[in-house]
C-alpha cells in the first residue's frame, strides 16, 4: 500500500470537471445551511440523498456529502458572528467574542480569523487523517464480531449518555430509534417483526423517510408552534457602523513604518504576504514532491498531471516570494498590487498584523483539540470548540479583552470545530462508527451507496482517498467561496422564516415522496410529530438516529459473534478487551455527572452536569 | 413581616404560617410517561405473542431476541421516566433536581396543530393536484400560519408560492431526471407543452 499514490490517484479522481461541480454544490449548499439557524447538514443530507442516489457517480454524491459537512462547519460562524445567531451548535462559542468583536467594528476580522482559522486546522487535520485513515481501516477489518457488537453498543451509549439533559430520555430515545429499525421484515431469517399492519412498513422504515421526519419535519414544527416575531436581528457587518452600544473601547490600529495600507485600511508588512506565500508553495509542493514516492505502476499520466500542476503553481509562488523579498522595489510593488484583490477577496487583508500573530498559534491549538475530540463518540464540535475557547481565556496575555471580542476566543473555537468534522469523518469512514447525527446519516448514505466503511473502502483506488481528496478540495475551495460571497450569506440571513419553512416542506415533499409516493409523507409527518413531542420534552433526537441506523449493523455483529461462540453469551466476556469494554459501557451513563465527580475528588463542590446539544 | 421568597421559603414552611409553595403537578410529562409505558407494553406483548406462536427460531440467535430486548427496556425505561418525573416534582422547587420537561414554554397549539393539517391536506392533494398545484396551495396556506402579516405580504407570499414549487418541479425534471407527482399539470419544457388534465382522486394508501 503507498498512502502518498492512492491520494494522488484520489486527487486524480476529484479533480474531473464532474467531481469539482459536486464539491463546488456541497461547498455552496453546505455554507448556506451553517449560516440558517435551524437547518442542520444532517437534515440537508437527508434531503438531498433521494435525488444524488439518481446519479450515476455515488463517489461524487458522498464528495458533495462532505462538502455539506464542511461548508456547515465553516457557515455556522457567519452567523454566530454577525447576528449572535450560531447556526450550529459547534459555532455557540464562536459567538462569544465573534459577536462582540462585530459589536465594536470588528466584523471582517473575526470573520477572516474564522475563515483562515478553520482552513488551516482542516488542512492539519486532513493531513493527519490521510496518514491515519489506512491502518486504522485495516485495524477496523481485524476486529471480531463481539467487540464489534460492544464498541457499537459503547458509541451510542456513550452519545446517548452525553447529549440532551438527562441520561433516561437519551436511553429512551436509543430505544425508540432501535424500535423503529425492528418494523418490517428480518433480513436474516425472513420473519416479519413489528408490522402496526402497513403495507408500505412491511420492508421496514426508509432510512431517509426517518431521518427527514425526525429532523426536517420536527425542525418545521418546532418553528411553527414556537411565538412569532423572535427572528429579527441586526446584521453587524461593516466596520464603519460599530454598534454604539458596545462595551470597552474600540481597538485602535496599530500602523508601523514599512507597512502597506490595503484598501481595506489593514496595514500588511512585506512579511506577512511573503509568509502566507510560503505556506501556500509548501501546501501546493507537497502533491508534487510526493510523486516520487509512488511507485511506478501508480504513476498515470493523471496522477502525473495532478503533480505536474502542484509543481508549476509552487514554482509561481516561490517566485513571488523571490521579488518580494529580494527583488527591485517597483517589481515588488507590482507583486503586492497584484495580490491586493486577492487578498481582500480572501479576507487576508482584513487582518492586521496582529491579529494574525494573536490568531496563529489559537488556530494550531484549536486543530489539536478539534482532531481528537471530533473522532470520539459524541466528542463532536461541542466540546473541543469550548475547550479551545476557555483553554485560550485561561493563558491569553489579554485576558481582559475576553467577553469584549477577543480575536483569539473567535480563533481557537474555529479552528477546533472544523478540525472536529474530520475527526468525525476519520472515525465514521474508517470504522464505520459514526459519533454524531450527521455523521449517522452519512453512514446511511453510504449503505444506500453499498459503500462500506474500512478496509475496503482505502484499499488500493478506494473511494475512501476519493473523498480525502476531495476533503483537501472543499477545504480550499471553502476559503475562496466563505468571504468572498460574505454579502450573499448575510442576505441568506435575512430570508423570512416563513419562507425558509415552507420551502424545506417543498424540499421534504421533493424527497420523500420519490422514495415511495405519498403515503411515506404521511409517515414521514407521523414520525415529525414523534420528533416535536421529543423535543418539547427534552428527548434528544440523536440518540435515536443513531440507533435506528446502528441497530441493523449492531444485530447482525451479535448474531455473528454467537454464531462463532456456539451460542454462548461468554463471547461477550471472554478475553480482556472485551471486559474493558463492557466496564467502560457500564461506565458509559455515569459521563454526565463527570464533572462533579472529579470536583468532588478536588474537594469542590457546584460542577454542573456535562451535557451537549445534538444538532450537529 | 417576612416577605416570601425562595430564600424565606423554608423557615416560612417549619413555622406553618404560609402554606408551601409546591411545585404544578408535571401533567404533559406524566402523559408522556404514560403513553410511553402503554406503548413499551404494547410493543413486548406483541413481540412475545409473535415469538411463541410464529414458531420461529427462539435460540439467542433468533430474529425475536432484539425486539424482545428492545421492547423490554423501552418498559423498564419508561417506568424510570416516570417515577423519576413524580420524584422531581415533589421535591422543593430549589432542589438542584434534574430540568424538568418545558410543560411551561409557550406553543402555538393551534398553529401547530393547523400546519399539521395542512401537511395532511397536501399529501391528499399532491395526487389529483400534482406536485406545482398542490405545492403552491400548500405554500400560501404554510407562510400564512408561520406568521406571514397579509395583507402587507400577501403578494409576495403568492410570488414565491407559485414561483417555487415549479422552479423545483423543473430542476428536479429536467435537470435531475427524476419524475415528480403531475397530477393536472401537464408541463414539458422540451416539447413544449403545458395543458390541464382532467382530476383523479386517489387516497394516498
Amino acid at each position: 500500500m503507498n498512502t502518498f499514490g492512492d491520494l494522488l490517484q484520489g486527487f486524480a479522481a476529484v479533480l474531473s470537471p464532474e467531481a469539482f461541480l459536486f464539491a463546488v454544490a456541497g461547498v455552496l449548499i453546505g455554507t448556506m445551511v451553517g449560516v440558517l439557524p435551524g437547518l442542520s447538514p444532517s437534515i440537508t443530507i437527508g434531503l438531498l440523498l433521494p435525488l444524488v442516489l439518481t446519479f450515476d457517480n455515488r463517489v461524487g454524491a458522498l464528495i458533495m456529502f462532505a462538502g455539506i459537512y464542511a461548508g456547515a462547519m465553516y457557515g455556522g460562524s457567519t452567523a454566530a458572528i454577525l447576528v449572535n445567531t450560531p447556526g450550529e451548535s459547534a459555532s455557540v462559542a464562536t459567538s462569544l467574542e465573534g459577536y462582540q468583536m462585530a459589536r465594536r467594528g470588528r466584523a471582517r476580522q473575526a470573520l477572516a480569523t474564522a475563515a483562515i482559522g478553520s482552513f488551516v486546522a482542516a488542512s492539519l487535520a486532513i493531513v493527519a487523517l490521510t496518514f491515519a485513515a489506512e491502518p486504522l481501516a485495516r485495524l477496523a477489518s481485524k476486529v471480531a464480531p463481539a467487540h464489534y457488537f460492544l464498541i457499537m453498543l459503547l458509541a451510542l451509549m456513550t452519545v446517548t449518555a452525553l447529549v440532551g439533559s438527562s441520561v433516561v430520555r437519551g436511553l429512551l430515545s436509543l430505544v425508540f430509534g432501535l424500535a423503529l429499525s425492528l418494523v418490517g421484515l428480518d433480513e436474516l431469517t425472513a420473519v416479519m417483526r413489528w408490522n402496526p399492519g402497513v403495507r408500505e412498513l412491511s420492508g421496514g422504515f426508509e432510512m431517509i423517510v426517518v431521518v427527514i421526519g425526525l429532523f426536517a419535519l420536527g425542525e418545521v414544527l418546532h418553528n411553527v408552534a414556537k411565538p412569532a416575531g423572535q427572528e429579527e436581528h441586526r446584521v453587524l457587518l461593516d466596520a464603519a457602523q460599530p454598534d454604539p452600544t458596545a462595551p470597552g473601547p474600540r481597538q485602535e490600529r496599530q500602523d508601523r513604518p514599512g507597512t502597506v495600507e490595503t484598501p481595506t485600511g489593514a496595514p500588511h508588512t512585506k512579511a506577512v504576504v511573503r509568509t502566507i506565500l510560503a505556506v501556500a508553495a509548501v501546501l501546493s509542493g507537497i502533491p508534487g514532491m510526493l510523486v516520487w514516492l509512488v511507485p511506478r505502476e501508480q504513476q498515470t499520466p493523471a496522477v502525473l498531471s495532478v503533480a505536474a500542476g502542484a509543481l508549476c503553481l509552487t514554482a509561481v509562488l516561490l517566485g513571488a516570494m523571490f521579488v518580494l523579498g529580494r527583488g527591485p522595489e517597483a517589481w515588488s510593488e507590482r507583486v503586492l498590487a497584484a495580490l491586493a484583490p486577492a487578498g481582500r477577496l480572501l479576507g487576508l487583508s482584513w487582518m492586521s498584523r496582529q491579529d494574525w500573530a494573536r490568531s496563529l498559534f489559537p488556530w494550531l491549538r484549536g486543530a489539536a483539540f478539534g482532531l481528537p475530540i471530533g473522532a470520539l463518540p459524541a466528542g463532536g464540535a461541542e466540546v473541543p470548540t469550548f475547550l479551545s475557547y476557555s483553554f485560550e481565556k485561561r493563558r491569553s496575555k489579554h485576558r481582559a479583552e475576553f467577553g469584549k471580542g477577543a480575536i483569539e476566543g473567535v480563533a481557537g473555537p474555529e479552528a477546533a470545530n472544523n478540525a472536529s468534522f474530520v475527526g468525525v469523518l476519520a472515525t465514521l469512514l474508517t470504522l464505520g462508527i459514526p459519533t454524531s447525527a450527521t455523521a449517522a446519516v452519512m453512514l446511511g448514505a453510504l449503505r444506500e451507496f453499498r459503500m462500506y466503511p474500512g478496509s475496503e473502502m482505502f484499499a488500493q483506488g478506494g473511494p475512501g482517498w476519493q473523498v480525502i481528496a476531495s476533503l483537501y478540495l472543499c477545504n480550499v475551495m471553502l476559503l475562496l467561496v466563505n468571504l468572498p460571497l460574505i454579502r450573499i450569506w448575510v442576505l441568506v440571513l435575512k430570508v423570512p422564516r416563513p419562507i425558509l419553512f415552507s420551502a424545506i416542506m417543498m424540499f421534504v415533499a421533493v424527497a420523500v415522496t420519490t422514495r415511495g409516493g405519498v403515503i411515506q409523507l404521511l409517515i414521514a409527518l407521523a414520525i415529525g410529530v414523534v420528533a416535536f413531542f421529543m423535543r418539547r420534552y427534552g428527548f434528544p433526537l440523536a440518540p435515536a438516529i443513531l440507533g435506528f441506523i446502528l441497530a441493523y449493523d449492531m444485530e447482525t455483529h451479535f448474531r455473528r459473534a454467537l454464531l462463532f461462540g456456539n451460542d454462548q453469551l461468554r463471547v461477550f466476556v471472554g478475553d480482556p478487551f472485551s471486559v474493558a469494554l463492557l466496564t467502560a459501557l457500564l461506565l458509559a451513563p455515569l459521563l454526565p455527572f463527570l464533572p462533579g465527580i472529579v470536583a468532588g475528588l478536588r474537594g469542590r463542590s457546584g460542577a454542573g452536569k456535562l451535557t451537549f446539544s445534538d444538532d450537529d | 413581616m417576612t416577605p416570601l421568597t425562595t430564600e424565606t421559603l423554608g423557615v416560612a414552611v417549619r413555622s406553618g404560617a404560609t402554606p408551601p409553595a409546591r411545585r404544578p403537578f408535571p401533567i404533559g410529562t406524566t402523559v408522556v410517561g404514560v403513553v410511553l409505558l402503554a406503548a413499551g407494553s404494547v410493543l413486548l406483548w406483541s413481540a412475545v405473542a409473535a415469538a411463541t406462536t410464529q414458531g420461529a427460531d427462539r435460540s439467542l440467535r433468533g430474529p425475536w431476541i432484539a425486539p424482545v430486548a428492545v421492547a423490554t427496556a423501552w418498559i423498564a425505561l419508561s417506568l424510570a421516566y416516570l417515577v423519576r418525573q413524580l420524584v422531581d416534582w415533589r421535591k422543593p422547587p430549589a432542589g438542584g433536581a434534574e430540568p424538568s420537561a418545558s410543560d411551561g414554554d409557550r406553543v402555538r397549539w393551534t398553529a401547530l396543530g393547523l400546519h399539521i393539517a395542512a401537511i395532511t391536506g397536501f399529501a391528499m392533494l399532491l395526487k389529483p393536484l400534482g406536485f406545482v398545484l398542490a405545492g403552491a396551495a400548500f405554500m400560501i396556506v404554510s407562510m400564512r400560519i408561520f406568521g406571514s402579516a397579509w395583507p402587507r405580504y400577501l403578494l409576495r407570499d403568492v410570488v414565491v408560492a407559485v414561483l417555487l414549487p415549479l422552479a423545483i418541479y423543473l430542476v428536479v425534471k429536467e435537470v435531475l431526471g427524476v419524475s415528480l407527482i403531475q397530477g393536472v399539470l401537464h408541463l414539458n419544457l422540451r416539447q413544449g407543452e403545458l395543458y390541464l388534465l382532467p382530476p383523479v382522486w386517489e387516497w394516498p394508501w
